[in-house]
This record gives structure tokens, sequence and C-alpha cells, in this order.
């Protein structure tokens, strides 16, 4: 018999859970890190084996560690490690495989200018950009592409380190800040400017290849919905898209594959402005966040398929992509105040009840009873919803939204909610602009009637009743509540 | 005595104190909430409610909400300095972009605080000076920890 085989996530929260349910059913034993600050999450649990280590961002910690307990597979999620080339050598290095492209490729898309070039060198379309090497040269770069224009960290994702400047005024101290920001999260402070198009789609193709040259796309992402450059809402595939822009897409991403020999499963992100006009704007070498909305309109496990290559590279076929079948959307659920201009909102999760059904998928990170910390991202969990069309689609996630329930900790979900009836949701017709410029959030207030339920819940200790407290306290003993007005 | 609530930070008073609600706790965690109408017929709400301290969160048919209920016994005024700017949410202080005795307008960038491996900016919520500065650079906030005092 073979000896079975071990993997470490080297990630926390709701992906190390996706990998991990990959993992069992090949049959890999699974292991978790873990931070001291980390204990309760909720991969934690799930893992056969935990490795404690002093952070997640700790590339020696985290392979003496992996080497220790004589780890085969290291797959590194998103975010964190998972785009560092320096944390691919180390991995490498140990003896341990890592599930991705090569460092090489990260290093190259890692830097957002040397893929640019790359993209022109292989025709495919970029928006205008200048590197920043100097701060004082910076306002004549920026003139020279024209305002407005954004400021992206050279290394790292996910709107960290970006800024939008409107006017020369703002350039500076918008540098400084996503620098800081850029340094924080990616330990590197490197910046570039690059045009800003007033209200572009986000449009992104998920891409698989073989490491040799060969490899497949699954299809298109839309990816419009966005706040400060943190996804909101995610689709596949893109309505109101022609076929004729999509085969572009796809051609251009397969190029890209072929041009970086791309290993694994990785995302080459476009803007397209409403001319169909196409743009390169990066390619991430990894597995992506809203990866289940291709997942499930594919049929393909990304996942699993990251871990086949690498287990078995001689076997491994990557399989011809078929027609699309319906409709995903996937929404992210963050701990954070949409009312309070989105503040953090850590705390406990005191109930949490996940809604099940045909369609509706949950990757969760959290478990009742547990701390969100403020040291980690605010994304709790994923909301992933199919339909045979985008009204099924939506309408089932209008369900499965009302049927979440987290409660002690603040979350997007009334925002979201209040999203599936905006009416340029409904059409499909949005921009990355969306969110910050056009759409109005008001929070649900409760009307005369259900006050005053609130408050007779609160009054009958309705919140405070606990299951293993059922029947220990006289009052509610019965399962029926009596309750006469509320006069103090 | 009227009743407050506040939700969403809007101070709602209590109108109806008339409508009887009974509550059936369902298995699982969802708790059934009726009552009658004027017609006489049954309202079925499903809910999910949780509190803590003055706190309360609930998920009425899908509709969330949160909110704290005001103490109406004491007023609000007297319970809380205006000029003090209070932090509404933990974090670490990265930056903070004025000093003591500097003339602030409304809007004004004041601090940066990270949090959740971003950044927020807070901004000053009036014009006015910046008496006091009560942060460090590098330090951990909870809510209610003083950035600063200002006086209009």
């Amino acid at each position: 018999m073979k000896k079975q085989k071990k993997l470490l996530v080297a990630n926390r929260g709701e992906i190390a859970c996706r990998v991990f349910q990959a993992c069992r059913e090949l049959g890999v034993e699974t292991y978790a890190m873990m931070t001291a600050e980390d204990e309760q999450s909720r991969h934690v649990t799930y893992a056969d084996q935990v490795i404690e280590v002093s952070s997640y961002l700790d590339i020696q910690s985290i392979v003496k560690a992996a080497k220790k307990a004589k780890i085969d597979m290291i797959h590194p999620g998103y975010g964190f490690l998972s785009e560092r080339p320096d944390f691919v050598k180390a991995v490498e290095k140990s003896g341990i495989t890592f599930i991705g492209p090569r460092a090489q490729t990260m290093e190259l898309m890692g830097k957002k200018i040397a893929a640019k070039k790359l993209a022109e060198k292989n025709k495919v379309p970029t928006l205008p950009w200048a590197q920043i090497s100097d701060v004082k040269k910076l306002a004549i770069a920026a003139k020279k592409i024209g305002y407005p224009l954004l400021l992206k960290a050279s290394s790292g994702g996910g709107g960290k380190g970006m800024r939008h400047v409107n006017e020369e005024s703002e350039l500076l101290a918008a540098a400084e800040s996503a620098a800081a920001e850029a340094q924080a999260a990616f330990g590197e402070a490197s910046l570039f400017i690059e045009k800003k198009l007033i209200s572009p789609r986000h449009i992104e193709v998920q891409v698989f290849g073989d490491g040799e040259g060969g490899g497949v796309h699954f299809f298109e992402r839309e990816c419009s919905l966005q706040r400060k450059h943190q996804k909101v809402w995610e689709e596949a595939p893109a309505t109101n898209l022609s076929k004729k822009t999509k085969d572009k897409l796809f051609k251009y991403s397969l190029k890209l594959v072929k041009a970086t020999r791309y290993k694994s499963a990785g995302t080459v992100e476009f803007l397209v402005n409403d001319k169909e006009e196409i743009f390169f704007l990066e390619m991430n070498t990894r597995l992506q966040v809203e990866h289940p909305v291709t997942e499930w309109i594919t049929g393909a496990d990304l996942v699993r398929a990251q871990i086949m290559q690498v287990i078995d590279s001689k076997s491994f076929k990557l399989k011809k992509t078929q027609e699309p079948r319906g409709h995903s959307i996937e929404v992210r659920l963050y701990a954070e105040d949409p009312f309070q201009g989105f503040i953090p909102t850590p705390g406990k999760v005191m109930e949490l009840s996940w809604p099940t059904g045909p369609g509706i998928r949950v990757d969760s990170g959290i478990e009742k009873g547990q701390e969100v910390q403020i040291s980690f991202d605010p994304m709790l969990a994923k909301l992933i919803v199919w339909g045979e069309s985008r009204e099924l689609a939506l309408a089932r996630l209008r369900y499965a939204l009302d049927e979440t329930v987290i409660l002690g900790v603040g979350t997007n979900q009334a925002y979201l909610r209040m999203l599936c009836d905006h009416p340029s949701v409904i059409d499909a017709k949005v921009s990355t602009q969306f969110l910050e410029n056009e759409f109005k959030y008001e929070d649900f207030l409760p009307s005369d009637n259900e006050m005053s339920l609130i408050v007779s819940a609160s009054q009958l200790g309705i919140g405070k009743r606990k299951q293993d407290q059922l029947g220990s306290q006289q009052d509610i003993h019965s399962p029926w509540f009596e309750f006469g007005g509320l006069n103090d | 005595m009227t009743k407050k609530i506040k939700v969403y930070g809007e101070s709602i008073e209590l109108t109806d104190n008339t409508t009887v609600w009974k509550f059936d706790h369902r298995p699982g965690g969802w708790v059934i909430a009726s009552c009658k109408d004027k017609n006489g017929k049954t309202i079925r709400k499903r809910i999910y409610y949780t509190e803590l301290q003055k706190n309360f969160w609930v998920n009425i048919n899908g509709k969330v909400s949160c909110g704290k209920f005001e103490d109406t016994r004491k007023s609000s005024s007297a319970t809380q300095t205006n000029d003090d700017l209070v932090a509404q949410f933990p974090g670490k202080v990265r930056k903070i972009l004025v000093e003591e005795g500097d003339q602030v307008k409304e809007g004004e960038s004041l601090i940066l605080i990270e949090a959740m491996k971003m950044e927020f900016t807070i901004k000053a919520p009036f014009a006015g000076i910046i008496k006091e500065v009560l942060v460090k650079a590098g330090q951990q906030l909870s809510p209610g920890d003083v950035y600063f005092n200002m006086k209009a």
C-alpha cells in the first residue's frame, strides 16, 4: 500500500477548509497551520493535524514546521504567501511540493510591471501605465498618463495598497499611504501608476496550465461589483457580453498561459469598457476566492485538479472545456458595517445558521461561538448559488441570504440582500464604479410592529436562552411564552 | 416612560406597545414570533434573535438589523463630552496626521487606523482645534478609546 500523502494548507479560515475537503476526497491527510491568536479558527477543527507557527507570513517558521511534520505538499490558498516566489522556493528547497505555479511565473506575474511587458510582447492589450522608481518624478509620469489614475502595489492584489488619484494634489499623500498598506499586506512597498477607465467592467478568465505551455480555460467570471477594489459579488458566466469578446478574452488568456508555461490554476484579469475593448489588468497566480462560481458552471473541481496534478503529474490530463451550464453567483460576507462607513465589526459569532437546499453552497470560515479577530481579513464566508438561468440564480441568492443567520458580529448581509433587488444588478448592467458611485445603501429599519417584536423578545430573554439551558429555568420551561404589553 | 431603541445609529421611539407577541422556540434555533393583527389574523414571523449587554441582533424573515437599547433614565448629552473623538472599532494606530494645537477643517483626515488588514481614515466630524492627542502611533485601540480631544 502506498503511504498516505500529507498536505499542509498554508492558510486559514474558509479556503483551508475548502482544500481539506478535496484532500479528504482524495485520501490525503490534512494539516492545518495555526498561530496562537487564531486558535479558535474553523480550519483548526477540520484538520487531521495542526502545526503551530509564529505567523502566517513567516516563511522560515512554516517551512521548518512543515519539514519536521514530513509534509509532502503545501497548498497556499489565496492571500498570505500564495503569490510569494520566495515562499515557493523555500518550500521546494526543503523537498516539499508546492501546489501552484512555478516561482519564476509568480515572480514575473507578481511584478505587475513585468507582467504588463509580457502582455505587450504577446499582443495582449494593456492600459497606459508607468513605473514609479523615484517619488520626485511621480508627478511628471502621472501627468503623462493623465488623471484620473490608479496607484497600485507592484506586488499583491485584493485592492490592498491601491489608491484612486483624481488630481495632482492628491498624488503624494496617496502614494505614501498606498506604499505603507502594501508594505503591511505584502511585505513590499513598490508602486506603479495606471490609467483609470471611467466605468469599466471587471472580467476575468479562469485558466489551468499543464506547466509545459499547454492549458485550458474555464470560461469567464464577472467581478464588477467591488468596493475599494475588494470584490463583493462575482458571477459566471458574464451577462451582456458578446461571444466575440469572450472568445478574445479566452485567446489572450491562453496566450499568457503559453508564454509563462503556466502550471496549475490561475486567473487572467481584464477590464472591458462599454465598447467591449479589452485591457489586460494582471494575472493572479493562485486559486481565487471566487473559484466556486467557475466550478459550478463547468462541473470542474479546481482544487482537486490542483492536487491531482502534483500527486501524479504523468497521468494527470487537463480536461477539455465543455460549454458552461447555468449561472452561478457568489457573494462575500464580510465583518463590516455598511451603515457606518464599512468599519470593521469583529466580535463573537453568537448565532450562526446557514441555508441549505438546491443550488446553494456555503464556503464558511466561521463557527458559532467563535471570536472574529481584528488581525485577519474581514471575510467571514462565501455564499454561492447556482441556477439554470441567471434569474433563478438571483432568486436563490435572495432566498439564501434571507436564510443566513450570523448574529453577534455586524455583517454586510443586509447590504448584499439589498443589492439583489437593485434594477442595475437585476439587469446585469454594472461597472466597477457601481457600488461606490451609484448604489445607495439604506439600512433596514424595523417597522413599529417589528420594533414591538424586538422589545418583546428582549424582555422575555429570547436572545439569552441557550440550548443547554432548556428546561433548567422555570419561566422558559414551556415552549410558548406569552407577553402582555410593554408598559415599563 | 417611552422606550427608545437605537437601530443603526438612529434613535427610534417605540410607539406600538399593545401588540402581544408569542414566541415558539423551534429546534435548531429559529424562533416563531406570532401576534394577531387588527382583524384577528395571525401574523407569523420567523426570527433569530440574540442580545449582548444592551446590543441586539435580529433576523426577521430574512431582514437583518442590529441596534442598542437606550437607557432612557440617563440624559444622553450628560454622559459624553462631545469633544472627545472616540474609536468605534478596535485597531492599531498607523499614523497620526495632526498635532496638538492644529486647526482642522470638517472632514479633514486626522488619523490612520489599521484593522483587518485594511487602512481606515478617521476624519474630523466638525471644524475645530485639536486640544489633546491621546493616542500614539503603533498603539492598539479598543472601541471607546479616545483619539483626540477637540474643540469646535
